[in-house]
């Protein structure tokens, strides 16, 4: 008797019963496919298709200098593009979020809805549109590239920093001013330290997606920047699973970095992504 | 009281000189966000412009025509996939947040250890690239067939929504969690203790709460879907609008078109058809919105909900 | 310009086939699912459905075509190694075959399968099947022949559009024509951002190999005695021996040239490395799909291209480019030769394999008729010959058509003109074409006009009059003009078209063309003794499209330049110096590892002082952020302690 009241308590609804689905799911597609993956990168394929242990790739990858080359250069796409995502989006985002400005829901909109175009046709309008004004990947592939990338992560960087800045505190920033701040200190201690979160989450949006996608690249630069995206998606299309693999877990790795740092700084990353948006 | 005009002088003065740096602050912010604003938007205008004109590139103007908006309601193949686009992206959005929205909050409660590993997973599929993603869900798929199956095809538009999912429950998560700690603790304790079980507490006091961070994930969910190539083509199978055929949604549609062609000129006047719609629902949402909120404030008890 | 306005062109018994189809009503069940996946675009308009309706007709089946696509053999393939799909039919590119072949994937072809392809495949590309061999699984090499049956062929080339490239560079477009016959022009600065190549490892290592051993190829074929060494033309009467047709001269030219092409192994691919690396920093751009547009946009004026594309880009040059103004782009295939490619059907194993269902499909698609739907629609060359495919290229490209029946160009006069609607084949299509001006490009294809028939020029419905002049060609042949009822040869036709001109433009050019590689015994009624004209060879052709460009420089011999015909059908001099680049095999993580580094990219300089100024700053920052918040907890702690040491004062 007791027993089984005992089994019911345990068998009772509780709230984080609720995450059980999510959790399995988590562990079948996002898990296992990774494990699948570190699975690869250290195995070799005999010329039968059957697979041994084997740190070739990894060999390969540290002793090429084109790959770690190609890893140079997207890692500064990334940064590059980052900074001036930032740069552009920041202040939009200050200017939409404050009240003074800006009243308009419409217009953060029509921020975001160019997500909603078809990337492949966004992405050739503005190679067309770059190349009536003289910009293009046959001159200038690294211009043509950052601007298309610009063009396309703008939206994803506008989207977090807004839904931060609208939750600013308004009354520091009275505050420092009336305490006689001059209006860059202001900036400094009141404004930015509160959207730290927004601007990690909007770095996060931003720099591996940017590393990792290659169709831009490629097409704005007219083929003459790989970045590291491009590179995996070469071996895995010409079926050399085994160096794409570890190539991914290179991307992994860094990830798994970018995770970390987000983490340092972005405790209070309460937002992420346009949480308050809608 | 008396006041000294001198001062009172100054004092509108001042104030005058205010409202004029305000007005040129103003000015100059609006400037900024449309200068942005058209930048932004002039590839985006360029299609919609070249959507009037039959050519098959932008930049040739072949005469004013609604050519290819007829044109786009014959082609069969592109109703077909756009069909395909707009269900995957509907179904894998609720199935998203269903499932994330159930994850986020049993996570919240769970114990530390456990958020914290969740939560990192879950980050997983926000930073990586696409291309391994698809990937390794590829080859995953193929073990299941060949192990679980008996070495059927399990490629279908099953493994296609996984896929999907894949991509945007993390988004659901990250949009359901902030909802979950602006909330007020003490309103569930508060239901329980008035008599709700549980599972009624859930639904009449938390699910209200953090419906707008469930709305902003399926949105975004949505979005993720609609613009996908990578993952669609390699989990895709047979299913859907094509019936016996290979899904195809309006993404792959192109990637495969410009291997023998241009991109269909009818995707154009598509772009442009659904720019227009969500303009317009935009601007639908936010009329009711500020007239809803007019009216609120007028009642005296506007609740901010946004 | 021609081709495009006689596209319009009959393809009779593809109609009637149509019309079968679209009564035949749908099939029922029991029906046979056959799983076919092409490449996209790559199928005449309404093929499948004659299909369906012709296996019920001829074989009582009832067959269900289940049609898919992919977009490249790369993609295609790893599909298939990760077992993702299963298909009755796959239409890959020639090492693709080559590589499934050797992996033991494929099924062969029974060897009565496909009469019709025996009976109309062109003769000289099913010798280049049989060449190309792989170990089949089985341990024993066969010829991919038995594998496979082609179905669409062309060739690798360069596509220019000489007056763009000119004004660019400030040089004279027969220049530019004359250098376009050369494989180093690509490497040369004159040309500099002027060209795009493929974003297609295999491809683009093809056009390395031509330049890098450009030499090795032509001291072959100073070896062989079959060219001319000034011109590099083949020479009267050593085609078969060059192409070693009966098999008994292992070190003919083709054999030899085949070998040169198909280097890869790791020294070799480095020095084709270092020529791509060369050719990277020369040229506009690595295109992956965007090339065919390009051109026609003006935004390159060279680009490397597959035939079928070229075909494709000259046809909207013609309508499109420069704002509908018409731009002429011409296609080359240089003087050394180049990469001759197809793609064929093939059966993977499988045990539910339609393999009598999937060679009756192919052998449809074999019939002249079919292929030439085929043509029509995606402007791809068919392996298949025979009297329709004969008879199209006539109507499409040979200029004696022009002279004998009445056409229109411009489509507002389509109701006007000599061509005749079947109405009763699809009524909706006249109104296409009236008020359609992109009346021939149609949503990516090409656009098939099934139902305007030409009218015979010996019918009744003939017409007098032509372009050329005020004369009558009622009664005229291909074999002979009959002009103002008087008969005469066609040579004469030209000599009193020519006299009668006022200017040097409304003289005839009219050249000769070679095609009996494609024709021979794929006709009906060949006649017996074939004479050195087209007039009594059906196998040559009149072109106006050829031009002979003298060399601009000292010396050197002059070279031909030609477009759309030229495009889709080589001259058959060119023929032996074709070659078909097989699977690398093992070799392939050379070539893979070569085409990145070709890919990579250094960062340039500026690229490096800005990134380590970046990354300077972000470590700055961070350090800044780490000091701050630890002075700040420090500041907190102080507080803290204080805060506590005077709540313990109080206490006291």
């Amino acid at each position: 008797m007791e027993a089984l009241a005992k089994a019911k308590t345990f068998f009772r609804f509780k709230r984080k019963y609720l995450n059980f689905p999510y959790l399995v799911f988590l562990a079948l597609f996002i898990i296992l496919p990774i494990l699948i993956i570190v699975f690869y990168a250290f195995t070799g394929t005999a010329e039968d298709g059957s697979l041994y242990f084997s740190f070739e790739a990894l060999v390969n990858f540290f002793t090429s200098t084109t790959k770690i080359n190609i890893l140079v250069v997207s890692l500064f796409i990334g940064i590059l593009n980052t900074l001036i995502c930032l740069l552009i989006g920041y202040p939009v985002a200050y200017l939409l979020s404050n009240p003074k400005f800006n009243k308009n829901f419409m217009l953060v909109m029509l921020f975001i809805m160019p997500m909603w175009i078809n990337f492949v046709l966004r992405t050739g309008a503005t190679r067309d549109v770059l190349s009536w004004m003289g910009i293009n990947g046959g001159n200038h592939p690294y211009l043509a590239t950052m601007i298309g990338m610009v063009y396309n992560y703008l939206p994803f960087t506008i989207l977090p920093l807004y839904t931060t800045m609208i939750k600013l505190d308004r009354s520091q920033i009275e505050a420092a001013r009336d305490l006689g701040a001059n209006p860059a200190q202001t900036f400094l201690h009141a404004v930015l330290p509160q959207t730290v979160p927004g601007i990690v989450s909007a770095c996060e949006m931003v720099f591996m997606p940017t590393i990792s996608s290659y169709v831009i690249s490629d097409t704005l630069s007219e083929g003459k920047i790989t970045l590291f995206g491009n590179i995996i998606y070469l071996h895995f299309s010409q079926s050399q699973w085994n160096e794409g693999s570890f190539m991914a877990l290179v991307m992994l790795i860094l990830v798994f970095l970018s995770m970390l740092l987000s983490r340092r700084f972005g405790k209070e990353n309460a937002n992420p992504r346009g949480g308050q948006l809608w | 009281m008396v006041k000294n005009p001198s001062v009172m002088d100054a004092s509108s003065r001042n104030e005058k000189r205010l409202a004029r740096k305000t007005l040129a602050a103003k000015i100059a912010a609006q400037c900024v966000i449309w200068l942005v604003l058209i930048l932004l938007y002039v590839p985006i205008l360029t299609l919609i412009a070249y959507s009037f004109t039959t050519s098959t590139n932008l930049g040739t103007w072949m005469g004013f025509s609604f050519r290819l908006y007829s044109d786009l309601f014959h082609d069969a193949e592109i109703m077909a996939a756009l069909g395909n686009t707009i269900i995957l992206a509907v179904a894998s959005s609720v199935c998203s947040v269903v499932l994330g929205t159930a994850g986020a909050i049993g996570t919240f409660y769970s114990g530390k250890k456990m958020r914290a590993l969740t939560e990192s997973v879950t980050e997983i599929p926000v930073a990586n690239a696409e291309i391994v993603i698809a990937m390794s869900l590829t080859v995953l798929f193929v073990f299941a067939g060949t192990y679980l199956f008996n070495g059927s095809n399990v490629f279908s538009f099953w493994t296609l929504l996984i896929g999907h999912m894949v991509l945007s429950l993390p988004f659901v998560y990250l949009s359901v969690k902030p909802k979950l700690q602006q909330m007020d603790p003490a309103l569930y304790e508060a239901a329980l203790d008035l008599g709700c079980t549980q599972r009624q507490a859930l639904w009449k006091v938390t699910m209200p709460e953090i419906l707008p961070g469930v709305f902003s994930g399926f949105l975004l969910s949505i979005t993720l879907s609609l613009d996908d190539f990578i993952v669609t083509a390699f989990t895709r199978g047979a299913g859907l609008l094509s019936g016996e055929k290979t899904i195809d949604t309006l993404s792959t549609l192109v990637q495969a078109k410009i291997k023998k062609g241009p991109i269909p000129p009818a995707m154009r006047a598509l772009t442009t058809l659904i720019f227009v719609m969500v303009l317009l629902i935009v601007i639908g949402v936010t009329v009711y919105q500020n007239v809803s909120a007019k009216r609120k404030k007028a009642h005296g008890k506007g609740r901010k909900h946004l | 310009m021609k081709r495009k306005a006689l596209k319009k062109a009959s393809l009779l018994l593809g109609m009637a086939l149509l019309s079968l189809a679209s009564c035949s009503g749908s099939a029922p069940d029991g029906s046979i699912n056959l799983r076919v996946l092409n490449c996209e675009d790559y199928i005449g308009d309404g093929v499948l459905e004659a299909f369906e309706a012709w296996e019920k007709e001829t074989n009582g089946k009832n067959v269900k075509v289940i049609y898919d696509t992919f977009d490249t053999n790369e993609t295609m393939l790893s599909s298939l190694k990760t077992g993702k799909s299963t298909y009755d039919l796959i239409c890959p590119s020639d090492y693709a075959i080559q590589k499934m072949m050797s992996s033991g994937m494929l099924e062969p072809f029974d060897e009565d399968g496909t009469p019709n392809y025996d009976a109309y495949a062109s003769p000289y590309l099913l010798k280049q099947m049989e060449l190309i061999t792989a170990d089949d699984g089985s341990g024993e090499v066969k010829p991919i022949a038995d594998y496979s049956r082609g179905y669409m062929w062309g060739t690798l080339g360069v596509l220019y559009n000489p007056e763009k490239v000119a004004s660019d560079k400030s040089l004279d477009p027969e220049e530019v024509k004359y250098d376009m016959a050369s494989w180093e022009a690509l490497w040369d600065p004159k040309y500099n951002l002027e060209m795009s190549v493929k974003d297609s490892m295999r491809d683009t290592y093809s056009v390395g190999i031509m330049k890098t051993y450009g030499e090795d190829i032509l001291k072959a074929m100073e070896e062989s005695g079959d060219f001319d060494m000034e011109t590099l033309s083949l020479l009267p009467g050593h085609y078969a021996h060059a192409l070693d047709l009966d098999g008994s001269n292992p070190d003919a030219y083709t054999h030899k040239l085949a070998a040169i092409f198909n280097r890869c192994d790791e020294p070799e691919v480095k020095e084709v490395e270092q020529a791509l690396m060369e050719l990277k920093a020369n040229v506009f751009g690595f295109e992956v799909d965007s090339g065919k547009d390009d051109i026609v946009k003006g935004l390159v004026g060279i680009n490397l291209a597959w035939s079928g594309d070229a075909v494709y880009s000259m046809e909207r040059g013609d309508n499109e480019g420069n704002n509908g103004e018409g731009i002429s782009i011409y296609y080359s295939i240089p003087k050394t030769g180049g990469n001759i490619w197809f793609d064929g059907w093939v059966m993977p194993k499988s045990s539910s394999l339609h393999k009598e269902e999937a060679q009756e499909f192919v052998d449809f698609l074999s019939l002249p008729e079919v292929a030439a739907m085929g043509m029509d629609t995606i402007g791809y060359t068919s392996f298949i010959a025979g009297d329709t495919i004969l008879d199209l290229i006539r109507q499409w490209y040979d200029p004696r058509t022009y002279a004998m029946y009445v056409y229109h160009d411009d489509p507002e006069d389509w109701e006007e003109s000599d061509f005749v609607y079947d109405e009763s084949i699809d009524p909706s299509l006249e109104e296409d074409y009236v008020d359609h001006g992109d009346y021939y490009s149609h949503g990516g294809n090409f656009y098939s006009p099934a139902g305007i028939l030409l009218q015979d020029g010996s019918g009744e419905d003939k017409e007098t009059g032509d372009d050329h002049g005020s004369h009558s060609m009622v009664g005229s042949t291909y074999e002979q003009a009959v002009v103002d009822g008087v008969p005469m040869g066609w040579e004469a036709y030209q000599e009193l078209i020519n006299s009668e001109a006022e200017s040097e433009d409304d003289e005839l050019a009219w050249s000769v063309r070679d095609l009996t590689y494609m024709f021979e015994g794929t006709l009906e009624e060949a006649p017996a003794t074939l004479g050195g004209i087209p007039d009594s060879n059906p196998y040559l052709f009149y072109t106006d499209e050829i031009e002979t460009i003298a060399s601009p420089y000292e010396g050197g011999a002059e070279v031909q330049a030609g477009r759309e015909f030229f495009a889709q059908y080589p001259e058959q001099d060119l023929i032996p110096k074709l070659a078909v680049m097989k699977d690398y095999g093992y070799n392939n993580k050379y070539v893979l590892s070569m085409w990145e580094n070709v890919k990579g990219n250094n960062l340039p300089i500026w690229g490096v002082v800005m990134f380590s100024i970046l990354l300077l700053a972000l470590l700055a920052f961070l350090l800044a952020f780490v000091i701050m918040k630890a002075r700040t907890k420090a500041i907190k702690v102080a507080r803290r302690k204080e805060a506590a040491k005077r709540i313990a004062g109080i206490r006291k």
